[in-house]
């Protein structure tokens, strides 16, 4: 059974050949698979090429999630490396494929590197990155500034 | 679909289920630098949903858990006559500010003011925690509990509440309860033979959430004469809408509630120490439930049956936790893991300390540094003064406000 194969295909057409046990980790192949048995080849609608193939890395690695410790920090030595190689415009893309695909390692996984990401950011930054409306007229904008002083003082001010 | 064709190289647009997703992987710094982005991601990040989802996602809170100190703040050039008003110094610590500057000293401090009683300013002063529960703190600083200020030491926010006086009847039924009976059992029409026009403050407090509508409640206990009344009676005040609500009357012979310990918050319930009337060794713990409103006893650990009082109880990851905390040589820490049919208490952590004059790293861990803090100030004898002042936290970005609606 584990040598069962299924080919993913994405939006852009590209396809990749991964065995069953890989692409269950995909929860909506998973999915799928339960539904009608018989399939061997998947479109991935919402998905590139691109950021398929990094997905399928990431379910590759975590194939076999072991137990030990020994494991468990080499594939967190892994995580960190792996998600060293993105900006954050290919992390977006890879949340939202987390997601869509719904590996929920990865969505955590993701989140939490653009969280690490963007924690300096300045909220002018973070409206730009998320396409956030502002809606503050400029006295209130001051207004809650003032109220959350202290969350802005490292950026200004170095400290002692 | 359109977005995903011509986004520009550098905004990708992402839903706001994944931004959230997103902020809660925040430190609570940067989501407070983000109350700026908009006023709906400031509600959001105020709101209770975001926090308790958010703890949630980090897991266990301990890691981050804070404790905080409050005292009375006097000015350089204070002059008692002239106050009208009474300033509360709050400071608190936090395990990382700890392990880097290796000092005992606190993260932040912040100061607040409330106007004196007009109509009373004889009133005697004690500062007191009530409770905590989700970053959020109830203190009080009247003997009388004419004023309780729910206070976020994240955000600085804070809330004033004024309980109700309540007027005692002369006749009332009551719940009781016997040695052996564990719930409390509905007994006969008690009839007491006192004045009825006395106004009645209340001596106790709790504060903590209904797990089932996540409302917070706060949970006020009047008797007639203090903490030695058989009787007592219960007001449910609704942090939803303000309301003040009767709940029952009780007779809690034999026991007296431990007024050292702070009632303490865990998964739905608030807890308290009591202590057998005659021989004032600790006994049980008194809970009630915030959704049921009932109230029920916990026997304690067997080590801890005939006991005094210097039992700690505290919240570790939703779980009740207690220990003798001057215990130091074998310093044993019991969880309450469930309580029906019988309680299980489960030892969660053993070990000796030889020292307890800095904080160690494992009472942070245990969500102990609190209990341990006189201990580093050389404050010893006045433990149980501490006891009152101190407690733990999970820092949340809640605004006290907003859960009035």
């Amino acid at each position: 059974m584990s040598s069962n194969k299924i080919v993913l295909t994405s939006s852009d057409g590209e396809s990749f050949e991964v065995e069953e046990v890989v692409a269950r980790k995909l929860q909506i192949v998973g999915h799928m698979l339960e539904d009608d048995c018989v399939i061997n080849e998947i479109p991935l609608q919402n998905v590139t090429g691109d950021i398929l193939s990094m997905v399928i890395e990431y379910c590759k690695t975590h194939v076999d999630e072991e137990e030990s410790e020994e494991a468990q920090t080499k594939l967190k030595t892994w995580d960190e490396e792996f998600m060293k190689k993105f900006d954050i415009k290919t992390l977006l893309q890879i949340i939202l494929a987390a997601n869509y695909l719904n590996v929920k390692g990865l969505l955590d996984l993701v989140s939490q590197t653009i969280a690490d990401t963007i924690k300096d950011y300045t909220p002018e930054q973070i409206r730009e990155v998320f396409g956030v409306e502002n809606d503050y007229t400029e006295e209130e904008e001051a207004e809650v500034r003032k109220e959350n002083a202290w969350a802005f003082d490292e950026a200004d001010t170095p400290k002692p | 679909m359109e977005d995903d064709k011509h986004f520009n190289p550098k905004t990708i647009i992402i839903s706001e289920d994944m931004v959230e997703e997103i902020f809660h992987h925040l430190p609570l710094k940067s989501l407070a630098r983000f109350k700026v982005l908009s006023k709906k991601w400031r509600s959001m990040i105020e709101s209770t949903y975001f926090s308790h989802k958010r703890l949630v996602r980090t897991g266990l809170p301990t890691p981050n858990m804070k404790f905080m100190y409050v005292s009375r703040h006097f000015s350089a050039n204070f002059v008692e006559e002239d106050s009208n008003s009474t300033t509360l110094l709050l400071e608190t610590f936090s395990r990382d500010d700890h392990n880097n500057n290796r000092k005992n000293s606190p993260s932040s401090s912040s100061h607040y003011t409330f106007p004196d009683d007009p109509v009373d300013k004889s009133q005697n002063k004690t500062i007191q925690v009530v409770g905590s529960c989700d970053g959020l703190v109830l203190i009080r600083i009247y003997d009388d509990f004419r004023y309780i200020y729910l206070i976020n030491p994240t955000t600085e926010e804070r809330l004033t509440f004024h309980p109700e006086f309540t007027q005692w009847p002369l006749t009332f039924r009551f719940k009781s309860t016997a040695m052996v009976d564990r719930p409390w059992r509905q007994v006969t029409q008690g009839v007491l033979h006192y004045p009825p026009d006395v106004k009645i403050m209340p001596f106790l407090a709790g504060f903590g959430k209904d797990i089932v509508t996540k409302s917070y409640k706060v949970v006020l206990m009047y008797t007639r004469k203090g903490n030695h009344d058989p009787c007592f009676k219960v007001k449910v005040l609704s942090l939803d809408n303000g309301e003040q609500r009767d709940v029952c009357f009780y007779r809690m012979s034999m026991f007296i509630f431990c007024e050292e310990q702070t009632s303490v918050y865990a998964n739905g319930s608030v807890f308290w120490l009591t202590l057998c009337n005659s021989r004032k060794t600790a006994l049980k713990l008194l809970a009630i439930d915030l959704h049921t409103e009932e109230f029920r006893w916990i026997i304690l650990p067997k080590c801890y049956i005939r006991y005094d009082s210097s039992i700690e109880m505290w919240n570790l990851n939703d779980r009740l936790c207690l220990s003798d905390v001057l215990e130091c040589s074998n310093l044993v820490v019991w969880s309450l893991q469930q309580e029906y049919p019988t309680e299980k208490w489960e030892k969660i952590y053993s070990i000796g300390f030889i020292k307890t004059n800095q904080l160690h790293e494992k009472f942070w861990m245990l969500g102990l540094a609190a209990a341990y803090f006189p201990c580093i100030g050389n404050h010893r004898d006045q433990v149980s003064f501490f006891r009152q002042r101190t407690v733990s936290y999970s820092p949340t970005m809640i605004c006290p406000s907003s859960l009035m609606l």
